[in-house]
């Protein structure tokens, strides 16, 4: 029986090296490529009508619009606006992968650290170069409370500084622990399915549930790093 | 369904109403706060789990990095673990604070749909 580990595996599907750097295509890169292209026809299809009264198509393509509108407008506020095509593609491939993985053999590209790092990193960087371009160096009263008197800095600004650099690594180990634990989770109970033999009913019904939980989660957690993603902007723009 | 028949004006109005009909039909029938708190639970728990973790494990990083560079092990290492938890617990405050103020927003909104229009 396969390892509930085996899963996360990257195989090259077509080696490519340059100068040293293995760049291979892997079968995490054949699902980034897959939810970009999916994401895309999705919402093509979906807007190409332009109907006053949606088919189901169009009526996703505007749900998923007005969610992350909806987002940005409560958690950033109007000027966040600007941002929107951003958060939303950022919202729309962390959802499609994070789906995507659900579908039997496929790769959850969500499910590697290094991949929601690369995403949560670049959310920071942005979020920390627009906070300076907005702000210059005022950008960095962040680190220190209003009104706090001046010789509690030495405690203070060291702790909200850590607060500060620990954003990326909380925001993309939440997203890898809830891919990772899940997908190991259902793998480990297929298994007792298969070694209970008869008995093993009941390890199945538990799964069906347990999937059903999966793709609960599998949005719920795009959603919360969109969101995040959105208070971490408001404050960059804002400053609390 | 004869509502489908396109008949020139009044139509548009007819699908509002019908639109109105079911957003209304669809608030009712919605979950619990319970029952979305209880789903939720997990999501939050996490999030504040990480949030804790991630703030320490990040200063202990610095505090290693520092150590290594000043030569001054293990000292560093031990003031910013300290200061991790500190902000780590920081920021399961603001966390929680935040949440708070969001479930607030959420009951003050159905308590306004509650009320009769």
């Amino acid at each position: 029986m396969a390892s509930p580990i085996e899963q996360f595996e990257i195989h090259p599907i077509l080696p490519i090296e340059v100068g040293g750097v293995d760049l291979s295509f892997t079968n995490s890169s054949l699902w980034m490529v897959i939810a970009v292209v999916l994401s895309t026809l999705v919402l093509s299809i979906g807007i190409r009508g332009r109907a006053l009264v949606p088919n189901r198509m169009q009526s996703l393509a505007e749900m998923l619009y007005e969610i992350v509108a909806n987002m940005i407008r409560d958690n950033v506020g109007r000027d966040g606006r600007r941002y929107f095509p951003f958060i939303f593609t950022l919202f729309i491939f962390v959802l499609f992968a994070n789906l995507l993985g659900m579908i039997p053999i496929a790769f959850t590209v969500t499910s590697h650290l290094i991949v929601t790092f690369t995403l949560a990193a670049v959310v920071f960087v942005a979020v920390t170069i627009l906070g300076f371009a907005r702000h210059g160096l005022g950008y960095l009263r962040m680190f220190f409370p209003h009104g706090a008197p001046l010789w509690t800095a030495v405690i203070l600004v060291p702790v909200e500084l850590v607060s500060y650099l620990s954003r990326p690594i909380s925001l993309s180990v939440r997203l890898f622990a809830n891919m990772t634990v899940g997908h190991v989770l259902l793998k480990v109970i297929a298994g007792f399915v298969v070694a209970l033999g008869v008995a093993g009913i009941f390890p199945l019904g538990f799964l069906v549930a347990l999937t059903a939980l999966e793709l609960f989660i599998a949005v719920l957690q795009a959603y919360v790093f969109t969101i995040l993603t959105c208070i971490y902007l408001h404050d960059a723009l804002h400053m609390h | 369904m004869s509502d489908n028949e396109p008949d020139g004006d009044g139509s548009l109005e007819r699908l509002g109403r019908r639109l109105d009909a079911v957003r209304s039909r669809r608030k009712r029938g919605e979950r619990t706060p319970e029952e979305a708190a209880n789903r939720e639970g997990m999501a939050v728990g996490l999030r504040i789990a990480v949030e804790l973790s991630a703030a320490i494990v990040v200063g202990t990083a610095i505090g290693y990095g520092l150590d290594r560079w000043l030569g001054t092990r293990p000292w560093l290492m031990l003031v910013f673990i300290l200061i991790g938890a500190t902000a780590g617990f920081l920021q399961v405050y603001r966390t929680a604070q935040e949440l708070d103020r969001r479930q607030k927003e959420r009951r003050a909104e159905a308590a306004k749909q509650q009320r009769p229009r």
